[in-house]
C-alpha cells in the first residue's frame, strides 16, 4: 500500500496515466501495436527524438530553451553526407566531424548568450536560421545518398535485433540521470536554473555551465541527426525541422521544468514516448488525417491536465 | 557596453554590405523579377531553379529566388513573402499558386500593376495572371492512377501518403487519381499527412503496414513519400508492395532501378522556370504571352525506361 502511494505521489505518474491509456485504447482497436515490429520502429523513432529531449533538459535545467536543434539535426546529417560523398571520408570520421557540428553551434549558442547577454530563446532563434541555411548551402538543397555499408549499419540493428538508436539513447538517458544525481556539474546547472543570482554567489561559474549545457545540447541534437540520417539512408536539408519542438514538448509534458531548477529524466522519456505514440496511434486509430491534429492537441491538453489536477490534489488545492 | 554594442552593429552593417554587394552585382540587368518558390531548396525547386538561371541568361534579366526553407508552415509563410515581393515593386512577379490564399495576393499584385505569372500550379481565379506553365495536376493524377492501375492489376487496398492536406495541387491530384482507379477494385484505405518529411513518412509508414497487413498498394504523391514507403517495403521486406510516386530525384530512381518502386510521374519543373521568365519577358516586351496556359506534361517512368527517359 505504502509502495503504491509513494508511486501515486511520484511527479511522472500524472504523464504515465494518458501514455498507459492511449496504449491499452490503441491496442484494443489494433492488437498488432504491440507487436515486436511496431514496437521496434515505435522506439527506433523514440531513441531518436530523447537524444532530443535529453539535450534540451540541460538547457531547461538552468531556466533557458534551445530552439536550434532541430537544424543542428539537419546540419549534422548533411555534414556526415558531405564527408562520403564529397570528403570520402571513413565513417568514424564523417561521424566525428558531424559531431563537431553539435559541438560548434552549442559553443555559439553559449558565446552570443554569456558574452552579449542575450535571452537564449534569441540567441539560438538565430542560429536555428543559420544552421538551416548553411544546410541548403551545403548542398543547394539537394539529398545526398549511397552511405557505406558500415554507417548504414549504425541506423540498423544491433543485439537481439534491437536498433541501435536505442542502445544508445537508454545508455545516454541513464549517463545524464547520474550527472543531474551525483555530479557537481549537474547540481550546479539546477541551481543556476533555480536562482542564477544565488548560483553566482555561491561560487557557481555560471557562464561556464550554462555554456557547458548548450554543447551537450548540440551534441546530443547532432548525434541524433547522425542516426537519423543512418536509419533512413539520406541526409536531407529539411531534415529535422521543428523536431526542437517535439523535443521540448516532450519534456515540458514529461515534467521538467522550463523555468529551471528541476528536471526528471524518466518524465522526459515518457513525454517522448506520449508524443511518439502520438503519431503512430493516430494510424492505427484510424483517424482521419484531417482529425489527427486536433485529436493529437486533445491528448496533450488531457495528459498536462491530468498531471495538474494530480499535483493539485496531493498538495491540497494549493 | 557600449563597445559591444558598436562592435555588434559594425558586424551586422559589414554582414549586410557584403550580401548587397552580391546582390548590386546581380542586378545590373534589363528587367528584375522575383519568383516566390513555395520550398527553397528542395531538389524538385532547385531544377526549376536552373531553368529561371537559363532564361535570365538568355533575356538578360535578374530573378531574385524567395521563399520559406522548409515545408512545415510553407503554406502561411509564402503569404509572407508573396506581400514582401509586392511591396518591393519588381518588374514581375511569378509563383506557385495552388494555395487558397492566392487569388487575394494576385488581386493585390494587380492592384500594384505588378504582372504576374503563375507556375507549376495554377491560381484557383486566373483573371489576375497573365500566364500559366506547369503540370496539368488533373492529368498528373490520372496518369499516376493508370500506373497504379497497370502496377496492381485493379484489385486491392491502397494507402496515399500526402506532404501536405492543404496543398490545391496534391489535393487536385489525388482527386484525378481516384477518377482513374473509379472502375477498378482498388479500394482507398487510409490517406496520412507527411509534412514531406521523410522521417515522419517512414513513421507513418511503418504504422500503416501494421494497421493494413494486407495493403496491396501505396501513392506517395511528393518525392519524400514515396522514398519513405519505398525505405519501409525494403526494410521490412514487403516484396509484394506496389508503389507509385512523383518526381525523379536521384534515390527514387534508384529505388525503380532495384525493383523497389514500380513507378513515378515525372514532372518537367525546368521548362516551369524558363517559361515563367520567359512569359514575363514577352509581355514587357511585347505586350502579350506567346502561350497563356502550357501544361509541361508528364512522363511515367518505370524500370523499363528509367535511364533513357530524358
Amino acid at each position: 500500500m505504502g509502495r503504491l502511494k509513494k508511486l501515486t505521489r511520484m511527479r511522472e505518474t500524472g504523464v504515465l496515466i494518458p501514455l498507459l491509456l492511449l496504449w491499452i485504447v490503441t491496442f484494443a482497436v489494433n492488437n498488432s501495436f504491440f507487436s515486436r515490429m511496431n514496437m521496434t520502429a515505435l522506439f527506433r523513432t523514440v531513441s531518436i527524438t530523447l537524444l532530443g529531449t535529453l539535450g534540451e533538459t540541460f538547457i531547461f535545467a538552468c531556466g533557458m530553451m534551445d530552439l536550434s536543434a532541430g537544424s543542428v539535426y539537419g546540419l549534422a546529417g548533411m555534414i556526415v553526407g558531405v564527408s562520403f560523398e564529397f570528403l570520402g571520408l571513413p565513417t568514424p570520421v564523417a561521424i566525428l566531424l558531424g559531431l563537431c557540428v553539435g559541438l560548434a553551434v552549442g559553443l555559439l549558442n553559449g558565446f552570443i548568450v554569456n558574452r552579449f547577454g542575450l535571452p537564449a530563446f534569441i540567441a539560438t532563434m538565430g542560429t536555428q536560421y543559420i544552421a538551416r541555411g548553411f544546410c541548403n548551402v551545403v548542398t543547394q538543397g539537394e539529398s545526398i545518398t549511397g552511405f557505406p555499408s558500415d554507417f548504414n549499419a549504425v541506423g540498423s540493428f544491433g543485439f537481439f535485433r534491437i536498433p541501435w538508436s536505442v542502445y544508445v539513447a537508454l545508455i545516454l538517458a541513464i549517463l545524464v540521470y547520474l550527472v543531474f544525481k551525483y555530479t557537481t556539474f549537474g547540481r550546479s546547472l539546477l541551481a543556476v536554473g533555480g536562482n542564477r543570482e544565488t548560483a553566482r554567489v555561491c561560487g557557481i561559474p555560471v557562464k561556464r555551465v550554462c555554456n557547458g549545457s548548450f554543447i551537450i545540447s548540440g551534441v546530443f541534437a547532432a548525434l541524433a541527426g547522425i542516426l537519423s540520417t543512418a536509419r533512413l539512408g539520406t541526409a536531407q536539408a529539411s531534415a529535422g525541422t521543428g523536431w526542437e519542438m517535439t523535443c521540448i514538448a516532450a519534456a515540458i509534458i514529461g515534467g521538467v521544468s522550463m523555468f529551471g531548477g528541476y528536471v526528471t529524466i524518466f518524465g522526459a522519456f515518457i513525454g517522448v514516448c506520449l508524443m511518439e505514440t502520438l503519431t503512430v496511434s493516430m494510424t492505427m486509430l484510424r483517424v482521419s488525417a484531417y482529425w489527427q491534429r486536433v485529436a493529437i492537441g486533445i491528448v496533450i491538453i488531457f495528459a498536462v491536465g491530468i498531471d495538474t489536477y494530480r499535483r493539485k490534489s496531493l498538495s491540497g488545492g494549493r | 557596453m557600449n563597445k559591444k554594442l558598436v562592435a555588434l552593429l559594425t558586424v551586422l552593417v559589414l554582414t549586410l554590405s557584403l550580401f548587397s554587394g552580391f546582390a548590386a552585382a546581380e542586378t545590373d540587368k534589363n528587367y528584375e523579377f522575383i519568383f516566390v518558390c513555395p520550398i527553397v531548396g528542395l531538389e524538385y525547386w532547385n531544377l526549376c531553379a536552373d531553368g529561371i538561371a537559363a532564361a535570365d541568361a538568355e533575356f538578360g534579366t535578374s530573378t531574385q529566388i524567395v521563399g520559406p526553407t522548409d515545408s512545415s508552415n510553407f503554406v502561411t509563410e509564402v503569404v509572407t513573402y508573396m506581400e514582401s515581393a509586392i511591396a518591393t515593386q519588381p518588374d514581375g512577379i511569378f509563383c506557385y499558386a495552388g494555395l487558397e490564399s492566392m487569388p487575394r495576393l494576385l488581386q493585390e499584385a494587380a492592384d500594384a500593376g505588378i504582372p504576374v505569372v503563375t507556375i507549376d500550379s495554377d491560381c484557383s481565379d486566373p483573371t489576375n495572371r497573365i500566364a500559366y506553365a506547369g503540370t496539368d495536376p488533373y492529368n498528373a493524377g490520372y496518369a499516376s492512377g493508370e500506373a497504379m492501375i497497370a502496377a496492381t492489376g485493379g484489385e486491392g487496398t491502397v494507402a496515399i501518403l500526402t506532404s501536405s492536406l492543404g496543398s490545391e495541387k496534391e489535393q487536385e491530384e489525388i482527386a484525378a487519381f481516384m477518377d482513374a482507379i473509379a472502375d477498378t477494385n482498388l479500394e482507398v484505405v487510409v490517406t496520412e499527412e507527411t509534412n514531406a518529411d521523410l522521417a515522419t513518412g517512414v513513421t507513418k509508414m511503418e504504422a500503416i503496414v501494421q494497421t493494413y497487413p494486407d495493403l496491396t498498394a501505396v501513392l506517395g504523391t511528393s518525392a519524400y513519400d514515396v522514398q519513405a514507403a519505398a525505405r519501409v517495403k525494403y526494410e521490412y521486406g514487403l516484396d509484394g508492395l506496389k508503389l507509385i510516386g512523383y518526381d525523379d530525384q536521384e534515390e527514387t530512381l534508384r529505388y525503380i532501378r532495384e525493383g523497389i518502386i514500380d513507378a513515378i510521374i515525372v514532372q518537367d519543373p525546368y521548362t516551369m522556370g524558363y517559361l515563367g521568365v520567359k512569359n514575363l519577358y514577352d509581355y514587357l516586351t511585347t505586350g502579350s504571352v506567346e502561350n497563356e496556359h502550357v501544361d509541361t506534361g508528364t512522363i511515367t517512368v518505370t524500370i523499363d525506361n528509367v535511364d533513357s527517359y530524358r
